[in-house]
């Protein structure tokens, strides 16, 4: 079933000009995302999350960003030596893109359905005669928004948070999108309205087949909503696996310090951080990334960066341990 | 909306009346009267043209007098060019100060933005340090010496454009650039480092997240949020414009209201001081209330208070 593939990344690294120098903010990275599917990413702040899925729109500052990687095919294209205007054809057709902050997402000046509707001009899933405005309405009842007929011709300043973000998810969605990203999308929204989101989610990605990377520092959430999980720390996957594996049976020292720090669910004992600092990317420790913040680190783990194991189920995890488990 | 107008237009009345009353107070404080010349007229005849214009009067008659006929549109007569009215006198400089302004204006507004615009498309490139240099020139060089400049070099060295007088298209070119110059590059700055900002913004990146083009984005997007602070400027600026510059008309010896208003205060001449004095303050007022009225357009967020209530 190759063709169910939509997101096929391998061996990518990233590299960010800086003041104080290059930056590697993602190390040899493969993503995989098939149709229907939720991909949820987790990991601290300045893990690399934004970074990697910007890169799979070509948002990343040209110039200042160098993209490595062995193969990178988005819906089957490959788009290594894509430049800008490639980049502009994919965006919001093929790609589509939810951001953190609906309250600034939005043009002020705009109204809702010209917003809307620019998605609509630029996408050729409604051929050449179309009615704008009903497809616009059509989206915005989908997304269970009150009254769109009135929302279409408000500025986003009349809206509410969780209002303008089901706007920004119907003009996402709104170009037939195959892949959607979300990028925190519900980290600015009460609980409630995040549900509300939640449910919008799934069913978009079961009814139209839409493939979904959902970045969130949620654990919850990603529980919720997703198939299978990538646990992120400094600019790498240390472990993912689908979310039932994952969150039974934890095997990177990283993933099971988030689930401890969680107030609820099997792994709620006493509510415990993990120690220490996220690591500075200019000066990586030597050896596994995390190995200074593990409770289990080996000698081993400051010398040399762990290989992949697979348990099984494509459950794959980075980390020394797997060698004591004989993996 | 109209109540808004309304409102506003009562206020400006009131400041007028203040304007006017001061405005009065001065006039009369400087020493020298229009009929005090170095030659020294009889007394007698002195005292006859001062009758005649009711300058004997007490100055709160005058007052009232100038007040009551200001409410019929009656500006005056002037008492310095014999036989013509204050009212005259503007109906006929101001449409040429007018023209010129308004042609100033366009021109600063679209070149300014445009300058900006494209300065700002490539921040730090080669085009943006040239647009940056010239505008901080255009800034700083004050204006009668961007005049002599273009009067020497373009009208006199290339004999390209006539250099004074106002008799058509061709002798409009050089005035109107140099009353432009200032505002253009004042505007240019304004727009570049708006764009700048908003480029910033996060609504840019869901644009680009669309997949629109950099004219689109740039054209729908970004320049209208831009220019919330160019608008802001515009409405004194193109009062400044429109009522004439002083120095801009006396270096192309153009016959508009700048140069009576100037001439006037050396003369005493009260009624065309003040008259040009109310007639400048109206044009101020009515376009602050317009600028204030384009604003909501431009910037939804932006309500007139009735709306919001």
């Amino acid at each position: 079933m190759m063709n169910d593939i939509l997101v096929d990344v391998r061996n990518l690294s990233i590299t960010i000009d800086t003041f104080r120098g290059p930056l590697r903010v993602i190390r040899n990275q493969d993503i995989m995302l098939r149709k229907s599917e939720i991909l949820g990413v987790v990991g601290e702040s300045g893990c690399g999350k934004s970074v990697m899925v910007n890169s799979l729109m070509g948002l990343l500052p040209e110039g200042q960003t160098k993209i490595k990687s062995e193969k990178f095919e988005i819906d089957g294209e490959n788009c290594q030596e894509y430049v800008e205007e490639d980049w502009n054809e994919l965006r919001g057709t093929t790609v589509a893109m939810v951001f953190q902050d609906p309250m600034t997402a939005l043009n002020p000046i705009l109204t809702i359905g010209e917003q809307i509707y620019e998605v609509i001009h630029r996408s050729n899933a409604y051929g050449d005669d179309y009615d704008e405005k009903a497809i616009a309405l059509d989206l915005l009842k989908k997304m269970g928004l009150s009254t769109p007929e009135k929302r279409l011709t408000q500025y986003p300043h009349e809206l509410s948070g969780g209002m303008r973000q089901r706007v920004c998810i119907a003009m996402a969605v709104a170009g037939r999108p195959k892949i959607l990203i979300c990028d925190e999308p519900t980290t600015a929204l009460d609980t409630t309205t995040e549900a509300q989101i939640l449910r919008l989610m799934q069913t978009l990605a079961v009814e139209a087949g839409i493939g979904i990377i959902f970045i969130s520092h949620n654990l919850r959430v990603i529980a919720q909503l997703c198939d299978r999980v990538m646990v992120m720390y400094a600019g790498k996957c240390v472990e993912s696996a689908t979310v039932e594996d994952l969150f039974n049976d934890p095997r990177h020292p990283y993933t099971i310090g988030l689930l401890m720090s969680l107030p609820q669910g099997k792994w709620h004992g006493e509510l415990t951080a993990i120690d220490g600092q996220p690591p500075d990317l200019y000066d990586l420790p030597r050896g596994c990334a995390f190995n200074p913040r593990c409770k289990w680190a080996m000698r081993i783990c400051g010398k040399r960066i762990p290989m992949v194991s697979n348990i099984g189920n494509n459950h794959e995890y980075t980390c020394w341990l797997a060698k004591l488990e004989g993996l | 909306m109209a109540r808004y107008v309304l409102r506003r237009i009562g206020s400006a009345l009131v400041i007028l009346w203040v304007i006017i009353s001061i405005t009065f107070v001065l006039m009369h404080a400087i020493p020298g009267g229009p009929f005090t010349s170095e030659k020294k007229l009889p007394p007698q005849v002195k005292a006859s043209i001062e009758a005649k214009y009711h300058l004997d009067d007490p100055l709160w008659k005058q007052y009232t007098d100038y007040i009551g006929s200001i409410v019929t549109g009656d500006l005056g007569p002037s008492y310095k060019y014999e036989g013509r009215s204050v009212n005259d006198i503007i109906g006929e400089a101001f449409p040429i100060s007018a023209q010129l302004g308004l042609l100033a204006l366009c021109v600063a507004v679209v070149g300014g933005i445009a300058a900006g615009a494209i300065s700002a498309m490539r921040p730090n490139g080669m085009i943006d340090y040239a647009i940056t240099f010239i505008s901080t020139l255009g800034i700083s060089v004050p204006t009668f010496i961007i005049g002599a400049v273009l009067v020497y070099v373009v009208g006199f060295e290339m004999g390209l454009l006539p250099v004074a007088l106002w008799r058509g298209p061709s002798y409009m070119i050089l005035p109107v650039l140099t009353l432009a110059a200032q505002p253009m590059a004042f505007i240019a700055r304004l727009t570049r480092s708006g764009l700048l900002d908003v480029y910033q913004q996060e609504y840019i990146r869901t644009a680009r997240a669309k997949g629109l083009g950099s004219w689109t984005i740039l054209f729908s997007h970004a320049l209208g949020n831009a220019i919330l602070p160019v608008i802001t400027y515009i409405g004194p600026l193109a009062a400044g414009l429109l009522t004439g510059s002083f120095i801009v008309e006396t270096i192309f010896a153009i016959p508009g209201l700048g140069q009576y208003f100037v001439t006037s205060i050396y003369n005493r001449d009260y009624t065309v001081i003040l008259g040009v004095t109310v007639f400048y303050s109206t044009l101020i007022v009515v376009l602050n209330i317009i600028v204030d009225m384009i604003y909501p357009i431009i910037d939804p967020r932006v309500t007139t208070e009735k709306e919001r209530a």
